[in-house]
């Protein structure tokens, strides 16, 4: 059998679609979400901890849709559940943005990606040899955005192995 | 990082460099919890095989799709990047599969079933795109006992002709009931997991006794008619597809003769609409429905064939971190039609695509040609359709603001204006996972190993002296697609995190 599923438009439907979203703005969420719940049924018991985080996509999802305004409720409503201090801080002043990006930056100099990220051996290699100064160099050209953006990216990554070769050498040398 | 996104745990999430030796060489993501199910003994080869199911991850159902995540401090936005269980080499996936289906306990390459189970179906974690790709199957349990038949034969031909009627048919009964089985193929993401490859019409599948070959449920007897199979016997796989760049151009035709089928439905409806242009109810609805054939209109001519959006959010469920997305799912049946029969799915055919079969090196046949495609329009995501169009309709899922101020209505209709037709999602996306995944279902204890290194495959030499004659042709195993993958994720991960780079400013 044809397993393809037959969905025929019904108008009855999609009027009062219409109707309820010019009177009430509210009512769209309330069915999105009545329509999560009702997915998240089929789950068993133990997906049910999916629930909540589906509800963090559909935020998501409203989150670029609501104007400025209710931007910053559901900022203030997102902190508080998320219990992230470092955004309100970031939010705050300008000061505290410099002081937080500075342990963030000696952080990522500590951080072991390979192993953090782990996975198997062509994820490690690539993680350890690779991933993070093609992150900075696409980086680079995103922000640069030159003209010839293949030969800036290759001299940067040729750049960063003769740095990594200059510093094993020394690293030797002291040995 | 970019709100919504959930917060690292320090001591679980990253390992540093100055960590503990154990800790930085230690295997990561864990492997999830898993409980015993069966073992099985193989009389050919020796060994004892322990299966297991795991316990404590979630699996891909219900239109969602699971993979493990891992924190990536590297990633300031998006906080987090792909990752894979740390197995040796590729093989079955471990969330891709049915929930009974059991998976051996220090590999990913052996998939089971205990005995009185029904069919399970798992996917390989490989998606092939393009190309030719061999991988070969090796039955461990399943097919045919024509031996242990002869046997009892032989040993009723003693009793009388009463009791040798009664015991053979008891011992036949017997026989179906305890006879595992298998089925191998290829299957896209749309395919069920809960029944055996090949019952729909996204999956292709070749039966364990006499190698039919079973598509959209139905049988067909194409191969040569080799020897039914055995414990030891390897089934070898060549599949191969067109080009990406020619499956696009596929795409896109079929795209094009869908929207002139929209366009002609709609030229239909003029005469209605002139007719009942004095009646308000049966406007109303039909101008709904205008609207509804644009907002299709507008999610087909919105496509990008060369994009991939994987859209997929970081959770934490049960202490482990996976990406959940929404998968691909059948596709609903078009309520448009016109004369011309392009605008139909199954009228459309991957040029020069077959699965040839290999029976321990010796060439059967082709088991079939032509497959479907798989691209998008051919492929959509489950999608919310209702919400997606009412946000291109009016531009905002809230307009609380507008409604309050009734006298500035054309301010309000300029607002509108602007925002109207913005779709916020679509549904004709590729998240890099489309293509076809060598499938394996298991019935009644069958159980089945896949190969996918070179130097396990013991027909690849044979195979690629045979297909790579002109020089220009390539046959790939499953491995390197495998690598491939790998790279591919790393560089999407980078390029999804510099676009929400430039959102952002």
């Amino acid at each position: 059998m044809n397993e393809s599923e037959n969905s025929p438009q019904h108008n009855e439907v999609t009027v009062p679609m219409v109707e309820d979203t010019s009177s009430n703005a509210d009512i769209p969420m309330e069915q999105i979400q009545r329509e999560d719940n009702k997915n998240y049924d089929k789950h068993d018991n133990e997906c049910f901890d999916m629930n909540g985080n589906h509800n963090n996509n559909s935020d998501n999802l409203q989150f670029d849709s609501v104007p400025s305004s209710a931007t910053k409720d559901l900022k203030n409503i997102k902190s508080v559940t998320n219990q992230n201090v470092k955004i309100e801080e970031s939010s705050s002043t300008n000061s505290v943005i410099e002081e937080s990006s500075e342990p963030k930056i000696s952080k990522l100099e500590n951080v072991n990606l390979a192993a953090t990220v782990g996975g198997s051996q062509t994820r490690k290699y690539l993680n350890t040899n690779v991933t993070p100064h093609l992150l900075a160099g696409m980086r680079l050209i995103a922000v640069q955005q030159p003209e010839d953006p293949l030969r800036v990216l290759g001299e940067y990554l040729i750049e960063q192995s003769n740095i990594l070769k200059s510093g094993e050498k020394e690293s030797n040398a002291s040995k | 990082m970019k709100l919504g996104i959930i917060p690292y745990q320090e001591g679980t999430d990253i390992v540093y460099k100055n960590a503990l030796q154990g800790q930085q060489e230690g295997k990561r993501p864990n492997l999830p919890q898993m409980e015993a199910t069966h073992q099985i003994k193989s009389s050919v080869q020796g060994t004892s095989y322990e299966f297991v199911r795991t316990e404590d991850i979630p699996l891909n159902r219900r239109h969602f799709v699971y993979r493990p995540c891992s924190a990536n401090p590297f990633f300031t936005i998006l906080g987090y990047g792909c990752t894979e269980y740390p197995f040796d080499h590729s093989g079955m996936s471990v969330m891709d599969r049915s929930e009974g289906l059991s998976i051996s306990r220090d590999g990913n390459d052996l998939v089971s079933v205990p005995d009185q189970y029904g069919w399970r179906t798992a996917r390989s974690d490989v998606c092939i795109k393009e190309g030719m790709t061999y991988w070969e199957v090796e039955v461990i349990r399943g097919g045919n006992k024509k031996f242990a038949d002869g046997v009892n034969n032989k040993e009723n031909a003693d009793d009388s002709v009463d009791e040798v009627q009664s015991g053979i048919y008891e011992k036949m009964h017997k026989q179906v009931n305890d006879t595992p089985h298998l089925r191998f193929g290829v299957c896209r993401r749309e395919a069920s997991l809960e029944a055996p490859v090949g019952f729909d019409v996204y999956g292709y599948g070749i039966r364990d006794i006499s190698l039919e070959s079973i598509h959209e449920g139905k049988l067909n007897c194409v191969l040569e008619n080799g020897s039914p199979l055995k414990e030891g016997d390897k089934i070898g796989f060549l599949l191969s597809l067109p080009s990406i760049h020619t499956q696009i151009k596929q795409a896109k035709e079929f795209t094009k003769r869908r929207i002139f089928a929209l366009n002609s439905h709609m030229d239909t409806m003029n005469e209605p609409w002139r007719e009942d242009a004095e009646n308000g109810p049966s406007r109303k609805k039909l101008k709904q429905e205008t609207t509804n054939k644009e907002f299709q209109r507008a999610l087909l001519e919105d496509i990008e064939y060369n994009d991939v959006v994987r859209d997929q959010i970081a959770i934490r469920y049960k202490n482990q971190l996976f990406f959940e997305a929404t998968d691909y799912v059948k596709t609903t049946k078009p309520e448009y039609y016109s004369s011309d029969k392009r605008e139909r799915q199954d009228y459309y055919q991957l040029e020069d695509s077959y699965l040839a079969i290999f029976q321990n090196g010796k060439y059967l046949g082709k088991a079939f040609e032509n497959l479907k495609p798989l691209l998008p329009p051919f492929s959509e995501l489950q999608y919310n359709e209702k919400f997606y169009l009412g946000y291109w309709q009016h531009g905002e899922a809230r307009d609380e603001s507008n409604d309050k101020n009734t006298t500035s209505a054309k301010k309000k209709k300029q607002q509108q204006k602007k925002k109207k037709g913005l779709i916020l999602r679509n549904k004709y996306v590729n998240n890099n996972k489309l293509g076809y995944y060598p499938t394996i279902s298991c019935f009644n204890g069958g159980t089945a190993r896949i190969i996918s290194e070179e130097d396990k495959l013991e027909y690849l030499d044979q195979i690629r002296s045979a297909y790579c004659v002109d020089g220009n042709s390539k046959v790939n195993t499953l491995d390197t697609l495998y690598k491939e993958q790998i790279a591919e994720d790393i560089v999407w991960d980078i390029i999804d995190e510099l676009e929400q780079i430039a959102l952002q400013q």
